[in-house]
């Protein structure tokens, strides 16, 4: 059941975010053309590369502001407004259909975040500056990277894997967020999604004040060793980790008690 | 046999409203029952708890003797009063969807029901009037082989042919293990279809009857007797 719940999530969101990162794909390519050209060079028209990259950079910015609001309709609309009477008659369970869009708008968001660097890339780099660029990930620096860390107690391999999890897991947060804030304002009987709203910024600031209470308590206790940098941060990504993922959980468990026992459709 | 619903206490509360207050109803298979009552009786969140859209706030539901759960949902067919589907959405792509996700969804019985009311396959939803609309939403809703139908207002925004048609619809389409629960104002239609009655004021069972029983104790119809009994 959960890949059907994630097939139709993305039949149903694909029509969205295909054409706006097509769309920034191809500004790139456009905003590289008439940059390069020298066209524009000559006086009053030289306005208008510099307008064409201005847009180009809004663009970047719009797309993960787009993929943000687009993350949040999707869930709005299927679990709260009319559709909803489809979505929670479906014979499935609440866990399952909260992961089956967790999942579908993480993806989304890791895409968002392709495109947009490919659409710097597109930008910023012609093939001698990707030479360098390839020199520079070379093997041989890369050893030296690797050599660098490990003389230091990291595992190169290992430290990559980690940070890759932590961007992955903090994505996933700043969704469940989202998605707790939505649950908490389907409770009121008015202006819902005003209060979603509200709970939203409301969310991040206990968060923000539990983790300021939390970072507090390495520092006076004494499981740092003598030399205490090291340890700090080979316990960075980790700790990372654990935090979020437990804020992760915390935010999931609050949206799906509220969607399965306090649902109240209009 | 069992019945396929039976409520016991059943009772919901919203802050300080009582929607639904101690309600006792077993409801028989094979039967078509009537749920009437005045806006405001609580036949919504009857519907709603039924569905699980709603959570009771003391007393049971229980659905095939389960507590409305996904596997009840399986077996319940709902046909809410409005427009509940994806707008973009065609046709074929409604059933691809019932089909995926019900187990018990005749996509040859839809598209029969489908042609015999001259709608296109491959139209959205978005470009089919509200009478058209709701005779989609019907016919994805009676192609499942339910145990309990549970129709909000069925023929509200339809045609009186397409009434007719509907109304057939339903006798011809339950079996003798299902129930269909119909919600409605439009008692006088529907009437001739339905084999018990439920009457609903404010949140309590007022009766709970079959029609014929009605018609001979009472001497009238259905109809009459509800004016009768909620007169303003």
């Amino acid at each position: 059941m959960l890949s059907k719940l994630i097939k139709y999530e993305f039949k149903s969101t694909a029509k969205w975010f295909f054409p706006l990162y097509a769309f920034t794909v191809v500004l790139a390519q456009l905003t590289k053309m008439l940059i390069s050209s020298s066209i524009f060079e000559e006086g009053m028209l030289n306005i208008i590369p510099t307008a064409i990259t201005s847009l180009y950079v809004i663009s970047i910015v719009a797309t993960f502001i787009i993929t943000f609001f687009l993350i949040v309709y999707r869930f709005y609309k299927s679990m709260v407004t009319n559709e909803g009477y489809l979505t929670h008659t479906l014979p499935v369970t609440t866990t399952k259909l909260i992961l089956s869009k967790l999942i579908s708008a993480t993806l989304w968001a890791i895409l968002a975040s392709i495109i947009a660097l490919i659409s710097i890339l597109i930008l910023y780099f012609d093939v001698t500056e990707f030479q360098e660029l390839k020199h520079f990930f070379s093997s041989s620096n890369l050893q030296l990277i690797a050599e660098e860390l490990s003389s230091n107690g990291f595992s190169f391999i290992l430290t990559i894997i980690e940070a890759i999890v932590l961007v992955l897991i903090t994505i996933c947060y700043y969704i469940l967020k989202i998605y707790a804030a939505i649950a908490i304002g389907q409770l009121f009987n008015t202006q819902k999604l005003l209060a979603s709203f509200a709970f939203y910024f409301v969310l991040g600031f206990i968060t923000q004040v539990i983790s300021i209470f939390i970072m507090l308590v390495p520092m006076f206790s004494d499981w740092i060793s003598s030399d205490g940098s090291i340890d700090f941060f080979h316990t960075l990504l980790p700790t990372g980790i654990i935090s979020t993922f437990l804020l992760c959980v915390i935010h999931f468990a609050i949206t799906n008690y509220i969607f399965s026992k306090k649902l109240n459709l209009e | 046999m069992s019945a396929i619903l039976k409520c016991t206490n059943l009772t919901k509360q919203f802050g300080k409203k009582l929607a639904l207050s101690d309600v006792n109803l077993s409801l028989e298979r094979g039967k078509i029952i009537g749920l009437l009552g005045p806006n405001g009786s609580g036949k919504t969140t009857f519907i709603k708890l039924l569905n699980g859209l709603l959570v009771p706030t003391s007393g049971e539901i229980r659905i095939n003797g389960l507590t409305p759960c996904p596997q009840t949902k399986q077996t319940v067919s709902y046909l809410p009063d409005k427009t509940y589907l994806n707008d973009w959405m065609k046709v074929c792509d409604l059933f691809d969807f019932f089909e995926d996700f019900y187990n018990n969804f005749d996509r040859m019985k839809a598209v029969e029901m489908l042609q015999r009311l001259n709608i296109n396959q491959n139209d959205r939803l978005k470009s089919m009037s509200k009478g058209t609309k709701e005779k989609v939403q019907l016919i994805l809703v009676m192609s499942r082989n339910a145990d309990l139908y549970v129709l909000d207002e069925p023929i509200g925004g339809v045609d009186p042919a397409s009434r007719d048609y509907i109304l057939n619809t339903i006798i011809t389409n339950y079996s003798e293990k299902a129930s269909v629960l119909i919600s409605t104002h439009l008692i006088a239609d529907i009437e001739s279809v339905l084999d018990d009655v439920i009457f609903l004021k404010d949140g309590k069972v007022t009766l709970t009857s079959s029609v014929d029983d009605i018609r001979m104790q009472e001497g009238k119809s259905v109809d009459n007797l509800f004016r009768e009994v909620f007169k303003c």
